[in-house]
């Protein structure tokens, strides 16, 4: 089974080498509102791209993405400094506990991605939830609409997508109707994915009850926001989409 | 038996003339009866059963209900299934299925 497997993987990383060459793979990152999917999209910029480019706002407001925000040719480099320990610079007295570094299991340690920062997604959008956080009517009305084209547009991409960095917030109950129907629908399109559980620096996060109510795929606990654990997250990346 | 349902004049069998409407009232409903059976349209009405059980999340055709302005209810199952969006504006029963989502193509692999 494990050969076979490995087996398959060098057949269409071979073919993927032959025929889409030049095409990097292009991995959305799905999830509820407010699970962190921008301040991880923005993370991976910085890491890799540029520290002062933000792919997006994140804000503590539910659907502050409403437009899904592609960011190409993102070169993930597994040996760069930065995915050693990320926010050394900038961020001096915090106190991350950078992971003990171990080599790539696999080959190379570059991998070429595009990366999709996707509006939140939910099986409900009320206006009233905008206007807890100080919103016109109005504004809030707006919103709603733009969040609920926001998360067609979102579904829409998923054609076009090879990989999904399927986020979630470790400090909620993760048997939510929105994670379920997503998981069973990238597992039906066999499209590869990888479950984050963002927001581990908090007190209340359980990113364990993630991993038990999903043992079927590899979950990653990381803090998008504090730069915690991410060289685990880039390495399952490079295993998963390349 | 057959009953008008306009006259509620009985006939024992259909008859030629009565394909082109009641004999008596010209009436173009007719119900069948058992026999010695009688019923009349108003309790006929009655015992159609409505179900008006709201759909499970699972069973719903809609893909987004519009409840109110500003308040959408998504199915995502169906989102995710479908190319097409079928929509649901307020409680009344109205849909919409904007056609442009049944056309798109979907987008070409470079």
């Amino acid at each position: 089974m494990k050969l076979r497997k490995r087996r398959k993987g060098i057949l269409s990383r071979l073919l993927r080498a032959l025929f889409f060459r030049k095409v990097p793979a292009k991995i959305g990152i799905y999830g509820p509102p407010n699970a962190g999917k921008t301040t991880l999209a923005n993370r991976i910029i910085h890491t890799f791209v540029d520290e002062n480019e933000d792919i997006g706002v994140s804000t503590e407001v539910p659907h502050e993405t409403r437009r899904a925000v592609r960011k190409e040719g993102v070169l993930i480099d597994l040996k760069s400094k930065s995915v050693q320990n990320p926010y050394l610079n900038a961020n001096p007295d915090s106190n991350v506990t950078s992971t003990p570094e171990q080599k790539p299991r696999e080959g190379k340690s570059k991998l070429k991605l595009d990366i999709v920062d996707t509006p939140g997604l939910a099986t409900k959008i009320d206006f009233h939830d905008f206007m807890a956080f100080g919103l016109e009517e109005k504004e809030a009305k707006k919103r709603a609409k733009e969040a609920t084209e926001g998360v067609i547009e979102a579904i829409k991409w998923l054609d076009d997508i090879d990989g999904v960095l399927l986020l979630m917030d470790a400090t909620e109950d993760p048997y939510t109707q929105t994670n379920i129907v997503i998981i069973g629908n990238l597992e039906a399109r066999s499209i590869p994915m990888i479950v984050v559980a963002n927001k581990m620096d908090l007190a209340e996060a359980a990113p364990q009850r993630i991993a038990d109510a999903f043992p079927q795929h590899a979950v990653i606990p990381i803090s998008a926001l504090k730069g915690e654990n991410m060289g685990e997250l880039y390495r399952e990346m490079a295993r998963r989409f390349r | 038996m057959h009953k008008c349902l306009k006259c509620g004049k009985k006939f024992e069998r259909i008859t030629e003339a009565m394909l082109k409407g009641c004999p008596a009232c010209g009436g173009k409903l007719f119900l069948y009866l058992k026999d010695g059976e009688d019923i009349s349209a108003a309790e006929l009405v009655d015992r159609i059963e409505v179900d008006e059980r709201e759909p499970l999340e699972g069973e719903r055709i809609e893909s987004l209900r519009i409840l109110s302005p500003g308040v959408y209810e998504l199915n995502l199952d169906k989102l995710l299934e479908r190319k097409e969006i079928v929509m649901r504006i307020k409680e009344n029963g109205t849909y919409i299925v904007p056609l442009p989502s049944l056309f798109r193509k979907k987008k070409q692999k470079r």
